[in-house]
């Protein structure tokens, strides 16, 4: 017999302990999604209890009933539109009087509520003693002491809900809003049920003192009704007497009254003994919030998180590139040279490799942000760095993820969530790219240490202070334009600190390592694919003939036997020294003596061995250049030649730039093909730098000009995807448009300064 | 007079938020509502933005809005703590 399903709300305030009592009472079984249309987290878990089938949806974290953010209109319509059989509230019993606001709220929707009296424990700690019975009592409203984080109190929890449910609401209580606004209700309502079709689609009374409140969601409702008219008139005459008589705006008389009404119930259930004033939240703020310590303090700790995760990244970072490298060689090795090969080893492996490896550093730094979060540090981060950020139009909380941006975008745009407002969150999100990210690192330090090798650690510095100094004006930029309007206030809870939780801890790093892992399945995989493709087609037949006679002429004009001759005879001499050389390289050098010891091959044998090996290392990468240059990349970049000629970039720059779109790192190796050194190059790479030395066309000023593109250009897929999952294909064009326009002037006007210096 | 002009430790009495629009009535959702106690706990090191202690948490907002708070002093700050 299938069980009986009971649908749960599990809604409250933020920093009530919810997530950790529906960890508690969930534990594994729950799957996190979004809510249709919005990037607020939608999170539903499942329990068997005593024979019912319980389905629990983890409302974000609110403190009213309003339009005034998202996470709030989320909740509200999920029990408007679901229709939960119960909202079980969970109140912070330390600071019980504002989450009882809330809870009225819940019963004023018309539903069961069922409340968790949470974190009793601190709360008798801090000598607030609660009735509960007296308290659900006064507000009709069950009430259950729970201590989430101890798995406390949870059965007499699920038995109030299955008590409550069983009872179908005969134990509902109303809120009452003293005589003046009741009146004024009350004839909203009379006005609503004149149109019945109307008034049954919303919990009447609730519409009515929401209306009164001039919630803009619920004004934009009244257009569904036949009367409309009627409805606004008696509205403005009800909201124009409320106002007379209070002396102040409606929606703030009927949050007064509320709160009245909570004062009164707790001055009779709950009593307070101040045992102790200076609780312990208060002693380390004393430390951490501290006039002059605070803000050393604060950069000691991001000093320590990302020192801590780039260090501890490392290790399982490299083991993962070797790991992937060590399936593109076995395949390599173990399959026929063939287009399939090509696209799961230099597409599929090389594309999805290189993001996978950012893994363990997306853990690590989850790890960290989610221990801020937990122990309420955060929000302290945020106050202290509020005033700076606000003069260029930021948030407080907007600076958390633009530091998270100098380790990778994507992380740092999915960290946005902690912003509230949207308008703040575009415009964090789209200053991050401008944060050097990881990936751009290589580029640059190849590009500097090339071409201004006395000066690299400078130039590379340079770069990031330059990055910072546009993501703020830009930031200020867009608050003025695209963004203006009403300025964000910025009132944020300061909760007390608290320990946190391994298990909430290991959900948070489960969930948004998830996220990440499904777009790396999804949206990358499809990009490496498609890039790989760019660079592979039209596939054209090398002509031989033309290269055999490329290959003798090399080995005449470029290659000098003697020389060659001279650095062998060196190395097999006993008295050449090991020292300082590569692992691989000693190796080779005994390889060598063995055979000429043995005999199996003589000097002159392992000469041409040489030649022909430089020889054959030299046609490859021609015949990759040609087939690159014969591509539809190639034929790209050089039809972008236009656009990348007045930033003095020749079409190999222009394909470098563009395939740069995939990852920024790839720019690097792009150049290594088409400098005719191979692909396996790296920045350290000598014979690149060289190679790029030695093109006249490429000099400081483009070197200069390309690090100054790669910071402003547009960043990879997995960032701009990232982008577009959070706020939409509009943004990510605005992003996309405004990136490359504001990179072409830069570069073009620091291009053209430059050629005047020279 | 109003939150901003207090000092820190000042004890106050809310007696109307000013404010209009949603912000106005988010900050009475917060608690800032009529006969609310409260304490101005500290300000960031350039004054702003202030936390402020009332029913028995911690809120911190700017000083912009804390000019449309109303409120009356209660006590003085006590001297040496």
């Amino acid at each position: 017999m299938e069980n009986k399903k009971i649908r749960i709300a599990l809604a409250g305030n933020p920093n009530s302990g919810k997530t950790t009592l529906f960890n508690a009472l969930t534990g594994a079984r729950q799957k996190t999604g979004n809510y249709a249309g919005v990037t607020v987290e939608k999170k539903e878990g499942f329990k068997k209890y005593k024979g019912f089938d319980l389905i629990i949806n983890d409302l974000p974290g609110i403190y009213s009933l309003t339009a005034y953010s998202l996470d709030e209109v989320v909740a509200r319509d999920f029990i408007l539109e679901e229709k939960p059989d119960v909202i079980v509230d969970v109140l912070d019993s330390t600071n019980i009087e504002r989450n009882l606001f809330l809870c009225l709220q819940f019963q004023e929707l018309g539903l069961p509520v069922v409340a968790a009296l949470n974190i009793s424990d601190q709360a008798e700690a801090r000598g607030i003693e609660i009735d509960a019975e007296k308290l659900s009592e006064l507000l009709g409203i069950p009430m259950v002491k729970t201590i989430g984080s101890k798995n406390e109190g949870l059965e007499a929890l699920l038995d109030a809900v299955l008590e409550t449910v069983k009872n179908c609401g005969s134990f509902q209580k109303k809120i009452s809003y003293g005589y003046e606004l009741e009146i004024e209700i009350e004839k909203c309502a009379q006005v609503i049920l004149s149109d019945p079709e109307f008034a049954k689609k919303y919990p009447m009374r609730w519409l009515a003192i929401k209306l009164l409140e001039k919630d803009s969601h619920a004004v934009k409702k009244i257009e569904e009704s036949g009367k409309a008219e009627e409805i606004k008139k008696c509205l403005a005459e009800s909201i124009s007497r409320i106002e007379n008589h209070f002396g102040r705006d409606s929606e703030i008389a009927l949050s007064e009254q509320r709160y009245a009404y909570v004062h009164g119930a707790c001055k009779e259930a709950v009593q307070k003994k101040n045992k102790d004033n200076i609780f312990i939240t208060e002693k380390v703020d004393k430390l951490l919030l501290n006039r002059v310590l605070a803000l050393p303090i604060f950069i000691f700790i991001l000093w320590g998180i990302f020192q801590a995760t780039f260090s501890l990244g490392e290790y399982p970072m490299q083991l993962l590139e070797g790991f992937f490298s060590g399936i593109s060689s076995f395949l390599l090795n173990h399959m026929e040279e063939n287009l399939l090969r090509s696209v799961v080893v230099d597409g599929i492996i090389g594309g999805l490799g290189g993001v996978l490896s950012f893994v363990p550093l997306i853990i690590l730094l989850f790890l960290f942000i989610s221990l801020l979060e937990d122990s309420g540090y955060m929000s302290r981060a945020a106050f202290i760095m509020d005033k700076y950020l606000h003069y260029f139009g930021l948030h407080g909380q907007s600076f958390l993820p633009m530091l998270i941006g100098f380790g990778c975008s994507v992380p740092a745009i999915m960290a946005t969530r902690t912003l509230k407002n949207p308008r703040d969150r575009i415009i964090t999100i789209l200053v991050i790219p401008f944060m050097t990210c990881g990936a751009k690192l290589p580029v640059h330090i190849l590009l500097a240490g090339t071409f201004f090798p006395e000066n690299a650690g400078n130039m590379v510095f340079l770069i990031y202070i330059t990055g910072v100094a546009l993501a703020l004006v830009s930031a200020k930029i867009f608050r003025k334009t695209v963004l203006k309007g009403n300025e964000t206030p910025f009132v944020m809870e300061l909760p007390p600190y608290r320990v946190p939780t391994l298990k909430g801890i290991f959900w948070h790093i489960w969930d948004k390592t998830g996220l990440y892992l499904k777009k790396a399945g999804t949206v990358l995989l499809a990009a490496s694919i498609l890039i790989w493709a760019m660079i592979t087609f039209p596939r054209t037949q090398a002509d031989e003939k033309k290269y055999e006679s490329l290959a003798l002429n090399y080995q005449s004009n470029e290659i000098d036997r003697e020389i060659i001759k001279k650095d062998l005879l060196e190395q097999l001499d006993d008295n050449f020294s090991l020292e300082n050389r590569g692992k691989d390289e000693v190796q080779r050098i005994n390889e060598l003596k063995e055979k000429v010891k043995s005999g199996t091959s003589t000097v002159d044998q392992i000469i041409e061995e040489v030649i022909q090996n430089k020889t054959d290392q030299y046609i490859e990468v021609l015949k990759a250049e040609e087939s690159l240059s014969n591509s539809f990349a190639g034929k790209i970049g050089k039809i972008m030649e236009p656009f990348f000629s007045p930033l003095g970039f020749d079409w190999k720059v222009s394909i470098s730039a563009i395939t740069g779109f995939a990852a920024k790192e790839v720019i690097v190796s792009t150049l290594g093909v088409l400098y005719k050194v191979g692909s396996e190059e790296n920045e350290e790479s000598e014979s690149l730098r060289t190679a790029l030395k030695k093109d006249v066309s490429f000099n400081s000023l483009t070197a200069i000009c390309l690090m100054l593109f790669t910071l402003i250009i547009a960043p990879c897929l997995a960032a701009m995807a990232t982008i577009k999952a959070e706020i939409g294909w509009k943004w990510l064009g605005f992003y996309v448009v405004f990136s490359i326009a504001l990179s072409w002037l830069a570069v073009f006007g620091v291009y053209r300064i430059g050629k005047l210096l020279i | 007079m109003v939150l901003s002009q207090l000092k820190n430790q000042d004890r106050f009495r809310v007696i109307k938020v000013t404010l209009d629009k949603e912000i106005g009535k988010r900050l009475v959702d917060m608690g800032f509502s009529q006969g609310t106690e409260g304490i101005v706990v500290r300000s960031a090191l350039l004054g702003d933005p202030l936390q402020i202690n009332l029913l028995s948490y911690n809120v911190s907002i700017r000083k912009k809005e804390a000019s449309g708070i109303e409120v009356e002093l209660i006590k003085e700050k006590e001297d040496g703590k």
